[in-house]
């Protein structure tokens, strides 16, 4: 085992007891150095991590299960929230309908502005030249943070970073499909509901792929349906399926 | 199961485990009050299901899986995103919080991690859960737990450093 593979193991667990691990530990100075440096970040989180309980907490939860009803009849409270459910969804239903985007806008508009108001803050159109960037190194970081395999087609991407969106590191492309470019976000290991929106002159499309997601952005929404597909395909491997 | 066994296995789970779910939803929805709350709903959860708890040894997994979808649950009442949720103000003073440079240091950064690193972390470090275990529980596969407890831990070093770095050149005449 090499220092590297060493020091991969410690940060996933230092309490590992892996043979070639243990062994290596024994031989090499630097990487027991830096194990004890994570047992001793550990022994710190357990300290820091630890918040008081209320006090008299558990015979509290005791007695407010003894105070459920031990039979379930509906209340009239239960009948008023069912007649509003069904008012609101018959709301929705007709809005689905009736005005296409109603529900898009509606509930998803607070992960979607952020993606926009990150989009805009952070505007990679303004910064990258039509030249390719060359570094696939770069590209591999960046795309592993969003458990990505490097692409075979390097071309389309122009720019690659990694942010923090919602509290979910991604990666942060600027791709080129037939010459428009687009922002795309490989949001990990979520699973969303598929979906088109438009928000602040930005055009978005919302995509599943193999255990992640993307999420195309242009300004004017054209050919966002084909590029949204291409990228799909083109950023369709799982690190973790390797 | 009878119901006085039910309720007697009921409150041996509540006697075990509640200490620990505080906990863990405190670090999760980074508010002492929600985490009651999330606690309380958690148990009185459980009760209604205790039936199907098979085995007492997946207790604490069962749990901390209900923890986390009632938390998730309160960001789909509220339309809520985890951006939006600050962790208590870190305290210096209060009594019930070791406030020692090194272990508020730490908070400091912990409480910088982003949630889906600090989470597997938490699970691990406090508990001794296993990759696998945290795996079914965050519902994600294995490697990329690995992945975020990798990152987690490097990011936590750095931060720390880093406020070494700060500490030493605020200090120093």
């Amino acid at each position: 085992m090499n220092c590297l593979e060493c020091r991969r193991l410690t940060l996933i667990n230092p309490q590992d007891d892996n043979p070639a691990r243990t062994r290596h530990l024994r031989e090499c100075e630097r990487c027991a150095r830096f194990s004890e440096q994570i047992l001793q970040q550990d022994e710190l989180i357990r300290e820091a991590v630890l918040v008081d309980v209320p006090e008299g907490f558990a015979a509290r939860i005791l007695l407010s299960q003894s105070l459920q009803p031990t039979s379930r009849r509906p209340t009239r409270w239960n009948w008023l929230s069912l007649a509003a459910s069904l008012v609101l969804a018959v709301t929705l239903y007709m809005g689905a309908v009736l005005v296409p985007g109603m529900i898009n806008e509606t509930f998803y508009r607070p992960f979607e502005s952020d993606l926009v108001a990150h989009t805009s803050k952070h505007d990679m159109f303004a910064h990258v030249s039509h030249e390719h960037i060359t570094d696939p190194e770069k590209i591999r970081e960046v795309l592993a943070v969003s458990d990505t395999a490097l692409p075979g087609e390097l071309g389309s991407i122009l720019d690659a970073t990694t942010c923090v969106i919602d509290g979910i590191e991604m990666a942060h492309l600027l791709m080129e499909k037939d010459n428009e470019q687009f922002v795309v976000y490989v949001i990990p290991h979520e699973s969303i509901v598929e979906r088109t929106f438009r928000h602040s002159n930005w055009a978005g499309q919302l995509v599943n792929v193999d255990h992640r997601s993307l999420a195309v952005l242009n300004r004017d929404g054209v050919n966002l349906d084909a590029a949204a597909s291409h990228f799909a395909e083109v950023l369709s491997t799982p690190l973790s399926s390797g | 199961m009878s119901q006085a066994d039910k309720q007697k296995k009921y409150e041996n789970l509540v006697h075990a485990y509640s200490s620990w779910l505080y906990r863990y939803a405190y670090w999760i929805s980074g508010d002492r009050s929600v985490a009651e709350d999330l606690v309380q709903e958690t148990f009185l959860r459980a009760w209604r299901f205790l039936d199907s708890l098979k085995e007492e040894a997946a207790a604490k997994s069962w749990l901390t899986t209900i923890v986390r979808r009632e938390n998730a649950r309160r960001f789909e009442r509220k339309q809520l995103e985890y951006s939006d949720v600050e962790m208590d103000t870190i305290p210096a003073t209060q009594s019930d919080f070791d406030a020692r440079p090194e272990v508020l240091a730490l908070r400091i950064a912990l409480k910088n991690l982003p949630a889906n690193y600090r989470e597997p972390l938490i699970l691990q470090v406090i508990e001794g859960y296993t990759l696998e275990d945290i795996a079914e529980i965050m519902s994600l596969p294995r490697n990329t737990v690995a992945t975020r407890l990798h990152r987690a831990r490097q990011k936590l070093k750095q931060q720390l450093e880093g406020l070494g770095d700060n500490f030493e050149r605020t200090t120093q005449p």
